[in-house]
């Protein structure tokens, strides 16, 4: 009985102290959290969202740590329990009803881990949700999604929404590293706007304005050599020979039984040009466009992520999606102008009625700038 | 102590059933199909969860085609049920087929599956038998209860046929979506079906956790205390409480969304919705909150999650305990961890709602809530390892699936601590890491002890023994298709796969992850094949199978002191009950083996107490 006992506590012991310990080994790296991808081990997709993007993975790499030394412990009890106490001739069951020390240790124990995480998470949670940048700090965009389609508007010249020059996009596109604010209500039925790569996931109620912030951090690019999808720095950007998406026809064939899609992009033909039959692009190199190059110069095309709706919102769910351009800053500023020009000199396009007849008739007080926090 | 512990009380609970013991019904009508025999009723709630556990299969099966295969024709099925409206022309499944095709799985799943066969079955089974009594307390609530039951499940079988098709907006049928006939189209006619449905199986519920509240509390033969009942039968207690409490707020929340459909209430809808195409215009609806429903139908839901967990907890701890050959390693703890969950389970709801645009304040403080909750179920499990510590395990078919609703439990208790943490979840939620949590709870946890349940009882529900050897084919097909199928979701939601989407190769993003989307389907039906195993067994074995001994699992609890198939009056004389229900190996043999009667006087170690 007594040997028994020990082995018991010998066992409590030691899992006790792997789940203690592990978040206190875990919190001394929590100084690297910032530099490193967390998450490289794993299916997640890139974070480019430096502002808290690696914090969620970083938390997402702790979890993982103390749940596999947990998932470990007890399924390989469960193991070699099952293989050592299998039924024996002659062998007796020992016969005890428990034992109040080890109930109290195993309590405590992952309650201590528990409440650790709890508290550790707060900050990253607050950070993400509750401190907010002030809106004057940031770029501002409207998002108001419905049954199947995302529309968004930027305040424009003058920066105030609900004013003759604001910009209408079907598409969200965002300086690189610049901090965004999304102010959002739904039309009609609950939409979510939901970014792998930015750890961005907001639901959006009708009735209710709800606000995310984010930086992208890299630009998308497609690389036209080994057809895949690159994250770049803005600095790495101007180092490449980028072609302009316009230029390219984007390619996605339908393959195979499983209905997987191959993509690809490739030159477009362009009446105008220099030889023949030959197809030009625009090229962005080292901060400069260059126009009517040879498309064979482009080594990369300017490339999208996705936006998907996360929330089963009716008929056309599934192909709910927009996309988001993460440009340098020079490029933004230019696609910009060009549409706040647009916007100054023609009439805002077809679809865009609702927002000046619902949006701002009822949600009127979601055009004003709000300070920092929530 | 010990003196006290074999004693029975003096006061002896439901000792005036003694006297009389009511007349068996003669007729087929009364035998049969309006019956008052708890044990009838049980089986009653088996095989009309067995017909919808068939229907929400198939489903299931829809659903995994759709997903490996998008947009292409269902064989054989697709040209059969084409006149449906969930599939196209060419037998392929259409966008609102699939929504309505995931609404109502998981309606019917839980609603019309685990849940009546997890509390109606075993419940009805199970508790007058393990506190020794004749029948439950209110016969005919009971009845009742189940015939409530009926309509709710016809209605929700009707609801695939009205015009427009079946509910199609999840099965936690979020306004406005669900609120509004043309936002969807099942949101019409099957959308009040659907909430008329679950009105009635709810006062099912109501009705039957009250029944079985009392007959614990008022019917337990003498000498059985509470601190003697077993786990499964406290589990039910507990699960009771939660249904007694719980489901009245969702009979609330399922008539206010009544009302915003019949009336047009607008007690959902906010000021300014506008649903293109439909015929409100802008400012008729308004001064609702789409919020609200989410809020009052997850505070029912997620002591419902418990609901469907806590009576499989139970059947886990008879089973381990039973074939470990050893008491169940700290009982006392094992109910006050289950008394943890209630209360804590009140309190966790908002964690459906992390990113729901709640304030990110409350956020928090059902973070710190949902962590705690992980705590009783931690404890559980070290309990359950505890008590096969030092055992003599046999490996029964209904052991095997009692150790497999353990080692997945653990799995799905700790991909729940990923998505308690707010910022992880904001990743996660909604995507299929979600999926794969709540199905390593309910069908690697709930649905494993089912089947462990229905191995081990059926000798004494049907009087016969059903084919071992098939059985532990059936389990280890079980296990090796659930796993397949359910642990590469974890990856999927890794990858950010959204649930409920009807076509995953349309976002580039999920490309690299479609050949993880065939390999479910393939284990999917795997999975659905070896029920077939299952259903096959079973119902040879109930009519042909090798009659069954009263006892041949050489259990404790009183059920097994009573013939097989048990008779009309359960016990000819109300038992007296002195000691717990897991004195195994207490060493005192009775000259009969290592297990020790709940109602035979003798050298067990007292009640089942942790000293
Ligand atoms: C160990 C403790 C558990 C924790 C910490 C936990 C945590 C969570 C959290 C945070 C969510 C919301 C995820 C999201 O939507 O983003 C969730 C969903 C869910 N959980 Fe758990 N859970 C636990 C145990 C259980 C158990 C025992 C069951 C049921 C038997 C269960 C069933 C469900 C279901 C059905 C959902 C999904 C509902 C839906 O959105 O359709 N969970 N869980
Ligand atoms: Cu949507
Ligand atoms: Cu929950």
């Amino acid at each position: 009985m007594l040997k028994s006992a020990r082995l018991r506590g010998l066992f409590l012991f030691a899992m006790s102290f792997l789940t203690a310990g592990a978040p206190i080994a875990l919190a001394a790296g929590d100084a690297k959290a910032e530099e490193t991808n967390w998450t490289s081990w794993s299916f997640m997709p890139e974070n480019i969202n430096f502002s808290y993007g690696q914090k969620t993975d970083y938390l997402y790499f702790v979890i993982m740590v103390i749940v596999a030394i947990m998932f470990f412990a007890t399924e390989g009890c469960l193991l070699y329990f099952m293989w050592k106490y299998r039924r024996r001739e002659g062998h007796k069951a020992t016969y005890t009803h428990g034992n109040n020390t080890i109930e109290v240790a195993w309590t405590l124990a992952p309650a201590l881990v528990l409440i650790w995480l709890a508290l550790y998470q707060r900050d990253t949670w607050s950070q993400i949700k509750m401190d907010l940048p002030a809106e004057k700090d940031a770029l501002v965009v409207q998002v108001y999604p419905q049954q199947f389609q995302w529309d968004f508007r930027y305040g424009g010249k003058d920066g105030k929404f609900a004013t003759k020059d604001d910009v209408y996009t079907p598409q969200l596109f965002v300086p690189v590293s610049e901090k965004v604010v999304l102010k959002m209500t739904s039309k009609d039925v609950i939409h979510s706007f939901f970014v792998p790569y930015l750890r961005v996931k907001q639901d959006i109620v009708p009735g209710m304005l709800t606000r995310v912030w984010f930086t992208a951090d890299r630009i998308p690019l497609w690389d036209l050599k080994k057809q895949e999808m690159v994250f770049v720095t803005a600095a790495d950007f101007d180092t490449k020979r980028v072609g302009n998406a316009k230029d390219f026809a984007w390619k996605e064939e339908v393959l195979g039984t499983s209905g997987r899609k191959k993509l690809s992009y490739e030159a477009k033909e362009r009446k105008a040009g220099p030889a023949k039959g030959q197809k030009v692009c625009e090229l962005y190199f080292q901060g400069e466009v260059q126009k009517d190059v040879p498309c064979e110069q482009a080594e990369y095309v300017l490339h999208r992520v996705e936006i998907a709706c996360a929330e089963l919102c009716g008929l056309g769910h599934t192909t709910m999606r927009a996309m988001l351009q993460i440009l340098p800053k020079k490029r933004y500023d230019e696609v910009m102008a060009k549409a706040e020009r647009l916007a100054e000199e023609e009439a805002p396009p077809a679809g865009t009625a609702k927002w000046g007849k619902i949006w701002d008739k009822f949600h009127a007080d979601y055009n004003t700038p709000m300070g920092a926090g929530h | 102590m010990t003196t006290e512990a074999h004693a029975p009380p003096a006061e002896a609970h439901g000792g005036h059933e003694e006297d009389h013991i009511h007349p068996e019904p003669t007729s087929w009508f009364t035998k049969y199909v309006w019956t008052y025999d708890h044990k009838t009723i049980g089986k009653q709630y088996l095989f009309t969860a067995f017909f919808f556990a068939l229907i929400g299969g198939m489903l299931a099966m829809l659903i995994r085609w759709q997903l490996a295969y998008p947009g292409q024709p269902v064989p054989v099925f697709g040209s059969l049920l084409q006149a449906m409206f969930f599939f196209g022309e060419d037998g392929s499944i259409t966008p609102e087929g699939y929504n309505q095709m995931v609404t109502m799985h998981g309606t019917i799943m839980i609603f019309f599956v685990i849940i009546p066969i997890i509390v109606g079955a075993f419940g009805n089974f199970l508790i007058p038998l393990h506190v020794g009594a004749r029948d439950v307390a209110f016969p005919f609530l009971n009845a009742l209860s189940y015939w409530l039951f009926v309509p709710a499940g016809l209605i929700i079988f009707a609801s695939f046929f009205v015009d427009k098709g079946a509910a199609a907006a999840g099965w936690t049928s979020y306004p406005p979506l669900s609120d509004i006939a043309a936002a969807a189209p099942g949101s019409g006619l099957g959308q009040v079906c659907w909430l008329i449905a679950l009105f009635f199986l709810g006062f099912s519920s109501i009705v039957g956790g009250l029944n079985f509240l009392t007959t614990i509390i008022t019917m337990r033969a003498p000498g059985m205390t509470m601190w003697r009942l077993p786990l499964v039968t406290w589990a039910q207690f507990v699960t009771s409480i939660f249904q007694a409490l719980a489901t009245p707020v969702l009979a609330s929340a399922l008539c206010l969304q009544l009302v915003d459909h019949l009336f047009n209430a607008s007690l959902f809808l906010p000021s300014g919705l506008h649903i293109t195409g439909a015929d409100i215009p802008v400012g008729n609806s308004g001064g609702g909150a789409a919020l609200m429903w989410q809020h009052i139908f997850w505070f029912y839901s997620h002591p419902a999650v418990y609901i469907l967990i806590l009576p499989g907890m139970g059947l886990a701890s008879d089973l381990i305990s039973t074939f470990s050959r050893k008491p169940i390693f700290g009982y006392k703890v094992m109910v006050v961890s289950m008394c943890g969950i209630i209360g804590l389970g009140f309190i966790v709801w908002g964690h459906h709602m992390f990113v729901s645009g709640m304030n990110p304040s409350v956020g928090m403080a059902f973070m710190v809530s949902t962590m705690l909750i992980a705590l009783p179920s931690g404890v559980k499990v070290f309990n359950w390892l505890a008590t096969l510590w030092g055992g003599n395990i046999r490996y029964t078919a209904p052991m095997l699936n009692a150790l497999s609703f353990l080692s997945m439990f653990i799995i799905g208790g700790l991909s729940g601590i990923f998505m308690a943490a707010t910022p992880v979840d904001i990743f996660i939620h909604d995507t299929y890491y979600v999926v794969a949590h709540f199905h390593y709870v309910v069908f690697g946890g709930t649905v494993f002890a089912v089947f462990g349940g229905i191995y081990f009882w059926a000798p004494k529900m049907f009087g016969r023994m059903l084919n071992e050897r098939w059985a532990k084919i059936h389990w280890a097909l079980t296990f090796v298709g659930f796993n397949g199928v359910f642990f590469p979701m974890h990856i999927l939601g890794e990858g950010g796969h959204m649930r409920r989407i009807a076509n995953p190769v349309f976002y580039d993003f999920l490309q690299p992850l479609q050949p993880i989307n065939v390999f479910i389907t393939w284990c999917a039906f795997l999975l659905g094949a070896s029920q077939l195993i299952f259903l096959v067994n079973f119902f040879y074995s109930i009519f042909w199978g090798p009659k069954a001994d009263p006892n041949p699992w050489e259990s404790n609890t009183l059920e097994w002191t009573t013939p097989s198939p048990i008779p009309y009056y359960n016990y000819e004389r109300i038992p007296t009950v002195y000691h717990g229900p897991y004195e195994y190996s207490t060493g005192a043999g009775n000259g009969r083996g290592d297990w020790l009667p709940q109602n035979e006087p003798g050298a067990g170690g007292g009640g089942a107490a942790a000293h």
